[in-house]
């Protein structure tokens, strides 16, 4: 509201703009908490539904249009509708977190690439998130996905990341029967995350 | 500024939301009342000319439902519902039990106004009756009359169940409809829950008007809620 009242030159408008920047910075840091906490508790009950991959991404990456114009992420999708099931909001949250993972690792007018593919012979859907930064250090790989592990990366918003964005991804994506994985890129610099989600929802009690 | 005429009820217990929201309530010219709880809301809606309701679903004597189920008695005033980001069953509970739309906390004056404009066109287009046979958004265009579809003045070809999904939209311009209403109006009564068929026929109606099917333009997922077609 701060910001539609001022011109763009105020220097009030630069801090409204920080306020906001940091208070929703904030509150996708306790929803994100949140959801860690009730997971690792085993009271997160996930919503499976089947789902249109281009739509839990299409939100996803909408959510940055508005905070990040200056990056841009490039979207690639099956032609063919992929159904499968998952619950929306929690993979939303886990590709917001990468995307924005990514986003920080990136340097600005970089490229931040989302991809989906269906991995035939393994029943599953492969979702990749891909940026050209510096990569992850051999050192970091083995615990990125740690809880509170934050590596040692340069630029001011090193130090904004506590560490559980990723934690919260490797939950997510396990209670869904899925993996995750990270590594550096082979077609040049940057790195890679790639999370699995299986296109059955096993359940032993009903075998169809 | 205009001074508009209708009379907006703003139900919210959360003091600081509650003045942000009569802020720009005042920016923008309309006259509005408060409640903090739905027993003062009740007797605010029977007793007074309200014409829209902004409700908290997290009121601390009813729940809003209760409020909603009994508002929708009497009367067909826009009900926007507010509530917090992980309460998408709430949020769809409350639409299809007769809330217009819905904001999720938090929300900025922007979002507010433009919830607020969709819910005061759809009321003043029941009230005027009158029904345009021309429709578009954007590049988007249905005529009624002849039940097409055309896209940047092309006539789109459509399955007659696109149409309908088209047509419903279209009837709702800028609001959200719901998963479980939508598989209502298109489907029929007996498809309640299987999601999977709406997700396969948005899928392909998506294919064929958007550029982009995951950056769409004209129908957006509103996760845990529905779709909406949006205007702007």
């Amino acid at each position: 509201m701060l910001m539609g009242m001022t011109e763009k030159e105020d220097e009030r408008y630069t801090l409204a703009l920080d306020i906001y920047k940091d208070a929703d910075w904030l509150h996708s840091m306790v929803e994100n908490i949140l959801n860690l906490t009730r997971l690792q508790d085993g009271k997160l009950i996930l919503d499976k539904q089947p789902e249109a991959v281009e739509e839990v991404v299409g939100v996803a990456v909408a959510a940055f249009s508005k905070r990040e114009p200056e990056h841009e992420i490039v979207v690639r999708i099956p032609d063919e509708v992929l159904l499968v099931p998952m619950d929306a909001r929690l993979i939303e949250q886990t590709l917001v977190n990468l995307i924005d993972n990514a986003i920080k690792h990136t340097p600005p007018n970089g490229e931040v690439e989302v991809c989906v593919q269906e991995d035939r012979n393994k029943a599953s859907a492969v979702f990749t998130v891909a940026d050209r930064g510096t990569g992850i250090a051999e050192e970091d790989l083995p615990h990125i996905f740690e809880m509170f592990y934050t590596t040692r990366t340069k630029g001011a918003d090193a130090l904004r990341g506590v560490g559980l964005g990723l934690a919260i991804c490797k939950s997510v994506i396990s209670a869904h029967g899925g993996m995750i994985t990270a590594h550096n890129r082979h077609d040049g610099p940057g790195a890679e995350f790639v999370f699995t989600l299986p296109m059955e929802v096993k359940n032993s009690v009903e075998q169809k | 500024m205009l001074n508009r005429n209708e009379q907006i009820l703003v139900v919210e217990d959360d003091t600081q939301i509650r003045n942000f929201i009569c802020y720009a309530l005042k920016q923008e010219g309309f006259s509005y009342t408060t409640a903090g709880t739905a027993q003062n809301a009740l007797s605010q809606l029977v007793s007074g000319q309200i014409d829209l309701m902004l409700l908290d679903l997290g009121l601390p004597d009813f729940d809003g439902m209760e409020v909603i189920k009994k508002v929708r008695e009497w009367s067909e005033m826009p009900i926007i519902v507010v509530s917090a980001r992980d309460q998408d069953k709430e949020k769809a509970a409350a639409l299809d039990g007769g809330a217009d739309d819905y904001l999720t906390k938090p929300f900025s004056a922007m979002e507010l106004m433009a919830r607020i404009r969709v819910a005061l066109r759809h009321l003043h287009k029941i009230e005027s009756s009158k029904t345009q046979s021309i429709l578009s958004v954007g590049k988007l265009k249905i005529d009624f009359d002849k039940r097409l579809i055309y896209l940047d003045d092309a006539e789109l070809h459509v399955t007659p169940m696109e149409y309908d999904l088209l047509a419903l939209f279209f009837n709702n311009i800028g609001k959200v409809l719901t998963t479980k209403y939508i598989l209502k109006e298109i489907y029929g009564v007996g498809y309640g829950t299987d999601t999977q068929v709406l997700r396969a026929l948005m899928a392909g109606l998506r294919r064929k008007i958007e550029k982009n099917p995951a950056r769409p333009r004209y129908i957006l997922t509103e996760i845990g809620v529905g779709y909406r077609l949006v205007d702007e």
